[in-house]
C-alpha cells in the first residue's frame, strides 16, 4: 500500500515536471499495485491522453467506468478519446449510457465539469457526424442507404437524449445558460443564485456575471456578504460602486488584495468614514494599474493616498475627492516632480469642491501636470484670481465649475482681467462648454462679458446666486454664444426683462431656461417667450412674483415645440384654476406647482 | 450561384428547400456548403424538428440582407461583456413570441436549433428573450415559469438568504 502511495507521487511530480514517459511507468505501476483505485488510473489516462494514446486512454477509462459507474469523469475521458479518434457516433452513444447512469447528485464542483465536458463533445461529435455522414455522400451517391440509416441511427438517439415534451430552460447546456445570464442585470443574477442547484453551480462559476458590484445606499451590506461576491468575481471583477455602505468596515477590503482584482477600471467608495485612508492605499494599489475612474467622495483620505494614486495610477481619467477635509495643497505638490520627471497625468476630471484645506497651490501644481484635463470642478472659497490664472494651462477644458467664490475682499477690477486672461488663453475660448459660477460675488457683466465674448461654443452657463450680474451678462450671452442650449440665471435678480428677451429671441438652440426667483420676470416676457422660444422645452418661474396667471395660461400655446417641464413654485400671481388649465393643455409636460407661503396645493404629473 | 437551391431535411426526414443564400445564414451550413461546393444532396438535420426548421428559416428569410455577423468559433465570444437586453426590433420581438401557448417550448426550441445551426443574432435574439423572462422576477417566480423544483436543503437556503439580504427581496 506505501509503494503505491510512493509510485502515484513520483508520478504526479514527473507529470507537473513534464516528464509523461516518467509519469506514466510510475502511473502503471501503481495501477498494478492497486487495480481498483481510481485515482491512479485517472491519472494514467491523463497522462495517455497527453501523450495522444487514444486506444490505450480509452481502454483504461473503460476500466474507470466499470469501476464506478455513477461518477461522470469515465464517461467524459472515453467520448474525449471517441472524438479525437474521429468516431462520432459512439461518442453518442456513450453520452447516452453516461446519462443514464449518473448520477447527478454526486457531483459537485470538478465532476460538474466533466458533465459539461461531456455535454460540449456531444455537440462537437453532433457536427462531426453531420459533417462527414454528409461529405460522404455528396461524394459518394452509392452511400446514400448507409447514411440514411445512420441518420435514423441518431433521430433515435436524438429522442432518447432530449425529452422535448418536458424540455425546460434548465436543460439548457450550460454555456447557453451562461449567455443568457450575460444579459441579466446583477440583482436578478444574485436572484437567479437562489433558484435551484444547478442554477447557482451556474452562476457562481462564472466570475464575468459579478464583474460589476454596485451598491447604492445598502445600508446593511456586510463585509462578509461583499467578500462572498468579490470571490466570485476573482479578477475578472471591472467596476466597484459602494455608495454610503456604511456597515462596511476595513475588512471588507482585504478581499480586493487577497482576490487580486487587478481589472478594476471604476472604484467608487463614498461616504463611509469606517474606512481609513490605509485600507483604501492597500486595495488602490492592487489595481493602480487598470484603475480609470477613482471617487471618494466624503471619505477619510489622507495626502500620501493622494499622492500615491497620482503617482501609481497611469490610466486614471477620472479622480473625485469632493467633500474631504483631511487633505492639504501638500497632497498635490507630487506633481512637480512628476513634472520634472516628464510625466504627465491622464486626468480629464477632477472633482475638489468642498475640500476646505485646498487654495490656489492646488491648482498650481496641478497646472503643469494635466494637459488632458477637460472638467474641473471646485469650491471658489480659497481659489483667487490665481487659480483663473492657473486654469489658462488646461488647454482642453471643456467644463467649469466654481461655486461660493470671493466673498471679501476680491478687487473686481483684478477678477475681471483674470477672466479676460482666462477666456482668452490658448483652447479655452475653442473648448470650453459648460461654466458654471454660483454664488460668486466677484462676478460682474464685464468678467462675464468677456468669457462670453471669447468662448463662443458655451452650451451651458449657470449664473446661479450671482448678485452682481445684470443686463450685461445677457445682452454678451445673446450676442456671441450662440450654441447655448441651457441658461441658468436663478437667483440673479439683477437680470431685467429688457435683456432676457434678447436671451429668448437671439438663441436659437435654447432648451433649458431657469429664471428662478427673478422678480422682473412678467406676463410682457412670458409672451415674448410665446413668441420666439422656439426650442425651448424646459422652464423654471419658480418665485417669479411678478408671474401672472392669463401668461402662464398662453405658455401651452408656445411657438415650436411644446413644454416637457415648468416649474411655478410659489409663483403666488398664478391661479390653481390655471395651472389645472395648463395641465390639461399640456398632457406631457412635468409641470411643478407647489406653494409653501399660501396654503399649498400640489400639482404634479 | 448563391440563388441555387439546397435541401435540409428535419428530424422527422421531411425535407426543405431553401436558396443556398438563406441556408447560409447558419454559419455550420455555410461551412458545409463551401466545403463542398456544388451538391443537391440534401443535409439531414436531425437535430431539428420540422416544425423548428420552418421557424428558423422564416427568421434567416427576414433577415436574409442582413450583413453577416463575424464568424467566430470560439464560444468564449459568449463572455466578451453584458450586452443589454431591452433592444430587441419589433419583427424580432413579434417573431420570437410565437403562438402563446407553446412559446416556452418552443423557445427553447428554437434556441437549441441556433445553438446546433450556429446563427448568432437568432440565438443572441432567444437568449435575450430568456433573459427579459427573468428580469425582475423573484427566485420563487422563476421556478414557476420554468417549472424547476426548489432543491435546496432548509440549511442552503438559509445560507443563500443570510448571504443575499442586502438585496432585501433576493
Amino acid at each position: 500500500m506505501d509503494s503505491y502511495k510512493e509510485f502515484v507521487s513520483t508520478a504526479v511530480k514527473a507529470y507537473k515536471e513534464k516528464d509523461l514517459p516518467r509519469s506514466l511507468r510510475f502511473f502503471d505501476l501503481a495501477v498494478k499495485q492497486n487495480p481498483n483505485n481510481p485515482e491512479a488510473i485517472d491519472g494514467q489516462i491523463q497522462v495517455l491522453m497527453k501523450l495522444r494514446e487514444w486506444n490505450k486512454a480509452l481502454e483504461a477509462a473503460q476500466k474507470l467506468v466499470a469501476l464506478d459507474k455513477k461518477k461522470a469523469m469515465g464517461y467524459s475521458y472515453i467520448a474525449k478519446c471517441y472524438l479525437e479518434t474521429g468516431r462520432p457516433l459512439k461518442v453518442l452513444k456513450i453520452c447516452q449510457v453516461a446519462k443514464k447512469n449518473v448520477d447527478v447528485t454526486l457531483h459537485t464542483e470538478k465532476p460538474m465539469q466533466y458533465l459539461k465536458n461531456l455535454q460540449r463533445m456531444f455537440g462537437s461529435a453532433q457536427r462531426q457526424k453531420e459533417q462527414s455522414n454528409w461529405l460522404a455522400t455528396a461524394t459518394d451517391p452509392t452511400a446514400k442507404r448507409a447514411r440514411t440509416s445512420l441518420a435514423e441511427n441518431s433521430n433515435e438517439a436524438n429522442k432518447e437524449n432530449e425529452p422535448s415534451s418536458i424540455l425546460g430552460l434548465h436543460l439548457l447546456p450550460f454555456e447557453l445558460l451562461h449567455a443568457i445570464h450575460l444579459q441579466l442585470p446583477f440583482e436578478t443574477i444574485v436572484r437567479i443564485s437562489a433558484v435551484c442547484r444547478e442554477w447557482r453551480k451556474v452562476v457562481i462559476s462564472s466570475p464575468t456575471l459579478w464583474a460589476t458590484l454596485s451598491f447604492d445606499s445598502k445600508r446593511n451590506l456586510t463585509n462578509t456578504q461583499l467578500e462572498i461576491l468579490v470571490t466570485r468575481a476573482k479578477s475578472s471583477l471591472t467596476t466597484v460602486q459602494l455608495k454610503t455602505c456604511t456597515r462596511l468596515s476595513n475588512l471588507a477590503f482585504k478581499s480586493f488584495t487577497i482576490q487580486r482584482c487587478k481589472n478594476l477600471t471604476h472604484f467608487e467608495v463614498t461616504s463611509n468614514l469606517n474606512i481609513s485612508a490605509t485600507t483604501l492605499s492597500n486595495a488602490i494599489s492592487i489595481m493602480s494599474k487598470s484603475l480609470t475612474h477613482l471617487n471618494l467622495f466624503g471619505m477619510s483620505v489622507d495626502d500620501p493616498l493622494v499622492r500615491r494614486v497620482l503617482n501609481t495610477c497611469q490610466s486614471l481619467t477620472s479622480l473625485n475627492l469632493a467633500n474631504i477635509n483631511t487633505i492639504s495643497n501638500k497632497a498635490f505638490q507630487i506633481c512637480e516632480l512628476l513634472v520634472s520627471k516628464n510625466v504627465m497625468l491622464a486626468l480629464q476630471h477632477l472633482n475638489i469642491t468642498d475640500c476646505s484645506e485646498l487654495d490656489d497651490a492646488t491648482t498650481a501644481y496641478l497646472s503643469h501636470a494635466c494637459p488632458e484635463l477637460r472638467t474641473i470642478k471646485m469650491h471658489g472659497t480659497k481659489m483667487t484670481i490665481a487659480t483663473l490664472h492657473n486654469l489658462t494651462h488646461f488647454p482642453n477644458l471643456e467644463e467649469l465649475e466654481l461655486v461660493d467664490g470671493l466673498r471679501t475682499g476680491a478687487s473686481g477690477l483684478h477678477f475681471e482681467n483674470a477672466m479676460l486672461t482666462f477666456g482668452s488663453a490658448k483652447g479655452i475660448g475653442d473648448n470650453l462648454r459648460v461654466v458654471t459660477i454660483t454664488r460668486y460675488a466677484a462676478l460682474t457683466d464685464v468678467a462675464m462679458g468677456y468669457l462670453a465674448e471669447f468662448c463662443e461654443n458655451l452650451e451651458e452657463v449657470t449664473l446661479s446666486g450671482c448678485a452682481k450680474i445684470g443686463d450685461g451678462t445677457c445682452k454678451a450671452l445673446a450676442a456671441h454664444c450662440k450654441k447655448l442650449r441651457s441658461v441658468d440665471l436663478s437667483s440673479c435678480p439683477g437680470v431685467t426683462t429688457a435683456a432676457l428677451v434678447e436671451v429668448v429671441k437671439d438663441l436659437h438652440n435654447l432648451e433649458v431656461l431657469n429664471l428662478s426667483n427673478n422678480p422682473h420676470v412678467d406676463g410682457w416676457f412670458l409672451h415674448k417667450v410665446v413668441e420666439h422660444g422656439d426650442e425651448l422645452t424646459h422652464l423654471n418661474l419658480a418665485g417669479c412674483s411678478s408671474v401672472s396667471g392669463a401668461a402662464v395660461g398662453r405658455l401651452a400655446q408656445k411657438a415650436g415645440k411644446s413644454l416637457e417641464y415648468l416649474n411655478l413654485d410659489n409663483c403666488t400671481g398664478v391661479h390653481p384654476d390655471t395651472i389645472t388649465r395648463l395641465k390639461e393643455a399640456l398632457p406631457k409636460a412635468r409641470i411643478s406647482a407647489t406653494f409653501t407661503v399660501m396654503k399649498s396645493t400640489k400639482l404634479r404629473k | 450561384m448563391s440563388d441555387t437551391l439546397v435541401t435540409l431535411t428535419s428530424q422527422e426526414g421531411k425535407p426543405e428547400q431553401v436558396p443556398r443564400r438563406i441556408a447560409e445564414r447558419s454559419t455550420l451550413l455555410k461551412n458545409m456548403l463551401e466545403d463542398v461546393g456544388e451538391s443537391n444532396q440534401p443535409i439531414p438535420l436531425p437535430n431539428v424538428s420540422h416544425k423548428i426548421l420552418k421557424r428558423v428559416l422564416e427568421y434567416c428569410i427576414h433577415h436574409k440582407d442582413d450583413p453577416q455577423p463575424p464568424s467566430d468559433d470560439d464560444k468564449d465570444s459568449f463572455d466578451s461583456s453584458r450586452k443589454r437586453s431591452d433592444d430587441i426590433d419589433e419583427w424580432d420581438q413579434k417573431f420570437i413570441k410565437g403562438k402563446e401557448e407553446e412559446h416556452n417550448e418552443e423557445l427553447f426550441q428554437i434556441i437549441l436549433a441556433a445553438n446546433y445551426l450556429d446563427i448568432k443574432p437568432l440565438l443572441d435574439l432567444g437568449c435575450k428573450t430568456v433573459a427579459n423572462m427573468i428580469k425582475g422576477k423573484s427566485p420563487e417566480q422563476i421556478r414557476e415559469m420554468f417549472n424547476i423544483e426548489n432543491d435546496f436543503t432548509p440549511e442552503e437556503e438559509d445560507q443563500i438568504r443570510r448571504e443575499n439580504e442586502w438585496a432585501a427581496d433576493a
